[in-house]
């Protein structure tokens, strides 16, 4: 009985991660080959060197949504990724229980903020603050939609990140001040290292969620797709944007198919960003902890070995 | 818990990819500028809304309405008047007569977002009067109606500009019946800052505006302020009646301008907190406050000089079948076209214009 | 009785010193420590010589972690924790708001129940409390992590991949490591807290002989659960017990190891010492 249980769990836990994989495959797959039918209209070289997107004179170059989104996304972590660290590590290691309530409060607040909130809050207080303070006539552009994602992206980090800070056992906290570390010592040299794996996925998801924003994205950058812009804070595009501007009206099949290739070059990247960034920072040292900070941090195998030699713990 | 976050990712992606190319619809209902201005009863939040059948009371109110004296002649006239096809008209008329208000069967509507809030009170309306009847009215732009209603995929297609000779081809669609169904006009609004005392502008002026050429409003006679081009994106009805007026049509002579707004809603917002900012507007939009709408030679951009034909910006939205439609597609279109449907107040309320000759 | 307790403590105390080491370590008087409104520790009045190893026994629950981890303050990390009398290093006054903790915990060192590394290198585990205050030359640093190591007898387990993750290491191994992590600083003197109660009966056998080989250099408070442990490594011990009452721990008897395990005054220690071997 409890075999055939187990048979069926399994059979069932099974068929779910097929149907995610086969599922993603196939979307991959139908993205992958509309897109794809861009080229027979324009040239590949067109696409991805082209540096004007316009349907009036049908020229599809990517060049313009490509660079808006990797900007974008860069500006956005470079300044949230800190900012999220910095506020997971004060909820965890320095706020009081009742202001951590609060902020905790916040956090969840803020991510159940459908985006077009955002975009209006965008619109409303972030556009006319940037053209004030530096002057431009209209303050659309990479910047004010980085800034809008700061906002966005936090919820996400900060919850992720602050789980990983929180799930540190209080032994590595003792260990580093047994030794006389200060609390900053011991947030900067064990804490966050320790951490590392969850903070990076903290920054990882926050960059999912920058790159594939939408509708706030689209009410503050300007949908300017005709160029690659020349500053931050003039129109530009990213690709999710102009996707969701243009598909709409895409009447001609070229036009379609160039928005279903930028899509699928979204997917890609997403991917391709993500593999980076664990290359990059997840060499053996990361690994290790990942794999092992949780039983070693609990004591090695203690609980196994304390019995055995009949100890009280 | 890494690998379950990993997975999460993965999934995330899928969703933000899948929104990102299926959820036109949804993106352009939920910013909606007329459901959100007008306040009327068409504010539907959801963009694949379906308007199903009425309650009873509402039913018998509306059942009231509809046996208003004047309907009848009042509603043959304007049918004749304004329908393209008169065959389809009649057999239109005829059916609902015959079946008096109880028509049913399904019904899908697509296309314009400006259409949207009309054909969505029409829609409340003419199911309450025939309760067998399910019409879904969803948004997902003009182009998209077009190309539907053309392949098949819905019943009716909204459009702010008629099918062109080079779609009836591509989209194998030469026997598409187009009806006008309301007249939409547009103006174009500025800041407060910037015309100064200036509230009208020529057509030569705008055109130099619109082109990039004039890029201060001392130019124009105003203050002496930078002008921020805001335009509606290439594609849009708005943007294209607004081309047909200042560039016969030629949507390339716009000036790129500083952005391309995907809706009506964040174009007024953008406008009216930048100094020096001009766009263009549907009717609807022209009463807010916190704008300016421009007159255009001297004429203002009211219902009288719109009907008139006094005012040249804009035209009729058409509702697209292929061939003459469905037994009920040919009824709702004649319903939405009926003179009691757009004389009334919410027809009004929305900011269209009755369809007139 | 806690008064009567209290002056047999005392003259102990008292008489210990007389006979062995004149150099005390730490000296604690009146000491009550809390937690919130509940007095945990009462009334301890105690010294602890220099270069000799304390072992502080006593039933579960009595107070023992309390009273170690208020040695160092680690135990201010409680935020109810409160304490109360005086605590003395040398002529430092451990409680005192003044006091520099980081200074404390680098002349008081402490290993913990679990062994508790760093998710880091080996080596960086062992250099953690160099690298605090500045930059400290790399050979030096080198050095010092070296003596270390061998002082905490882990040197020649792991002197081929001291860059390799502390993680790795088995628990005895991970227990040493805390050890030597703790000696690279320096400290004057170590707590330990049940050091070995997670280890196998060869590791503990491990760190019971570096124990003993440490007291020479430093003064070692310990917190042990098992009496063999207590009655083999160490010269001094400490029993406390729980007043029935108010549940408070306390000191009831102080003296040379061999006498208490062998001829206890104390009624209670008696029976807990039996109780424990029978
Ligand atoms: N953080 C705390 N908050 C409140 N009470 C505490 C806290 N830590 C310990 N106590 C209480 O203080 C008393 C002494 O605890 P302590 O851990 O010092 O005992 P112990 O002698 O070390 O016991 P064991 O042998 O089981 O380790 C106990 O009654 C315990 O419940
Ligand atoms: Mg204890």
């Amino acid at each position: 009985m409890a075999r055939r249980n187990a048979i069926l769990a399994q059979s069932i836990f099974f068929s779910a991660a097929a149907i995610l994989v086969l599922s993603t495959g196939a979307l991959v797959l139908f993205i992958g080959s509309t897109g794809l039918r861009v080229f027979s209209f324009i040239s590949p070289a067109s696409f991805f060197f082209g540096r004007s997107w316009d349907q009036n004179t049908q020229d599809f170059g990517v060049l313009p949504l490509l660079f808006g989104s990797l900007a974008t996304t860069l500006v956005t972590l470079v300044i949230s990724a800190p900012l999220a660290i910095a506020v997971s590590i004060f909820m965890v290691e320095i706020a009081p229980r009742p202001i951590r309530r609060i902020m905790r409060t916040a956090v969840e607040l803020f991510a159940s903020l459908p985006s077009v909130i955002y975009g209006l809050l965008g619109l409303t207080l972030v556009v006319p603050w940037l053209r004030d303070a530096l002057h431009v006539g209209l303050g659309k552009g990479i910047l004010a939609a980085a800034v809008v994602l700061v906002f966005m992206t936090q919820p996400t980090m900060v919850s992720i990140a602050e789980d990983a800070l929180r799930s540190l056992p209080e032994s590595l906290r003792e260990g580093a001040l047994a030794v006389g570390a200060t609390r900053w010592q011991m947030i900067w040299r064990v804490l966050v290292p320790a951490a590392r794996p969850g903070l990076l996925t903290a920054v990882i998801l926050g960059m999912g969620r920058a790159i594939g924003e939408t509708m706030a994205v689209q009410m503050v950058v300007g949908n300017i797709t005709s160029r690659i812009p020349s500053n931050l804070v003039s129109g530009a595009t990213t690709m999710p944007a102009a996707i969701v501007t243009q598909l709409p009206e895409a009447t001609s099949p070229a036009h379609r198919a160039a928005l279903i290739m930028v899509a699928f070059l979204l997917l890609v990247i997403t991917l391709i960003l993500i593999a980076g960034v664990r290359l990059a920072t997840g060499g053996k040292s990361t690994k290790a902890s990942t794999r092992r900070a949780v039983p070693a941090a609990q004591g090695g195998r203690p609980a196994a070995v304390a019995k055995l030699q009949g100890d009280k713990v | 818990m890494f690998k379950s976050l990993r997975v999460g990712f993965t999934g995330l992606v899928i969703m933000a990819t899948l929104a990102a190319c299926g959820s036109t619809g949804t993106t352009t209902t939920s910013t909606n500028p007329t459901s959100s201005t007008s306040g009327s009863s068409a504010t539907m939040p959801a963009a694949t809304m379906v308007a199903t059948a009425m309650p009873a009371a509402t039913d018998a109110t509306m059942s009231a309405t509809m046996m208003a004296p004047t309907t009848a002649a009042t509603m043959s006239a304007t049918m004749m008047a304004t329908a393209t096809d008169a065959t389809m008209s009649a057999t239109a008329m005829g059916s609902t007569a015959m079946t008096g208000g109880a028509m049913s069967g399904k019904l899908t509507v697509a296309g314009s977002s400006a259409l949207l809030p009309m054909m969505q009170e029409a829609a409340k309306e003419f199911q309450a009067k025939n309760s067998g009847a399910q019409i879904t009215v969803t948004a997902g732009g003009s182009g998209a109606g077009r190309t539907q209603v053309c392949s098949g995929q819905i019943d009716i297609g909204d459009s702010d500009v008629k099918l062109s000779s080079d779609e009836r081809s591509k989209l194998n669609c030469a026997d598409a019946v187009e009806t006008p169904v309301a007249i939409q006009a547009f103006a174009p609004v500025a800041n407060k800052k910037g015309p100064g005392s200036v509230n009208n502008l020529t057509k030569d002026q705008l055109v130099k505006i619109f082109n990039g050429t004039s890029k201060n409003w001392k130019e124009v006679g105003g203050d002496d302020q930078a002008i921020v081009l805001v335009n509606r994106a290439k594609g849009s009805g708005t943007r294209s009646n607004m081309a047909k007026f200042l560039f016969a049509g030629d949507d390339k002579q716009f000036a790129t301008g500083a952005s391309e707004e995907d809706n009506s809603e964040t174009v007024r917002q953008t406008v009216s907190q930048t100094p020096g900012a001009i766009s263009y507007l549907g009717f609807a939009y022209l009463t807010n406050p916190d704008i300016i709408a421009l007159q255009v030679d001297g004429v203002k951009a009211d219902k009288a000089d719109i009907q008139s034909g006094a005012w040249k910006i804009g035209g009729p939205g058409y509702a697209i079948t292929k061939g003459k439609g469905s037994e009920l597609a040919q009824a709702f279109i004649q319903f939405v076209t009926s003179s009691d449907f757009q004389n009334s107040d919410a027809f009004g309320k929305l900011g269209f214009v009755p369809v007139q000759k | 009785m806690s008064t009567a307790s209290r002056a047999t403590v005392a003259s102990q105390v008292g008489s210990a010193t007389q006979v062995a080491a004149p150099e005390l370590a730490l000296r604690l008087a009146n000491v009550n420590l809390y937690y919130g409104s509940f007095r945990a520790v009462k009334d301890v009045t105690l010294d602890i010589k220099a270069r000799a190893i304390t072992a502080i026994i006593g039933p579960s629950g009595c107070g023992k972690s309390t009273l170690l981890r208020s040695l160092n303050r680690i135990n201010d990390r409680t935020p109810i924790f409160r304490a109360e009398g005086t605590l003395k290093l040398g002529d430092i006054d451990i409680c005192a708001p003044t006091t520099d903790l980081v200074e404390i915990r680098r002349r008081i060192g402490m290993v913990f129940q679990r062994p508790n590394p760093f998710p880091q290198s080996i080596f960086d585990n062992v250099a953690f409390g160099l690298k605090l205050n500045g930059r400290m030359p790399r050979q030096q640093l080198t050095e010092v992590v070296e003596q270390s190591l061998r002082g905490a007898a882990l040197w020649d387990d792991v002197k081929d991949k001291l860059d390799q993750s502390a993680l790795g290491l088995s628990g005895g191994q991970q227990q040493r490591l805390c050890i030597a992590r703790a000696l690279a600083t320096r400290p004057e003197v170590l707590l330990m807290d049940e050091p070995a109660s997670a280890l196998d009966p060869i590791s503990t056998l491990r760190i019971e002989e570096l124990i003993n080989d440490l007291k020479r250099q430093y003064t070692i408070v310990i917190v042990t659960h098992n009496m063999q442990q207590a009655a083999r490594a160490s010269d001094v011990t400490v029993m406390m017990t729980m007043d029935t009452a108010d549940r408070a721990g306390n000191v009831v008897e102080v003296g040379d190891t061999n006498q208490i395990f062998t001829n206890p005054r104390d009624r209670q220690t008696e029976e807990y010492i039996t109780g424990r071997f029978g």
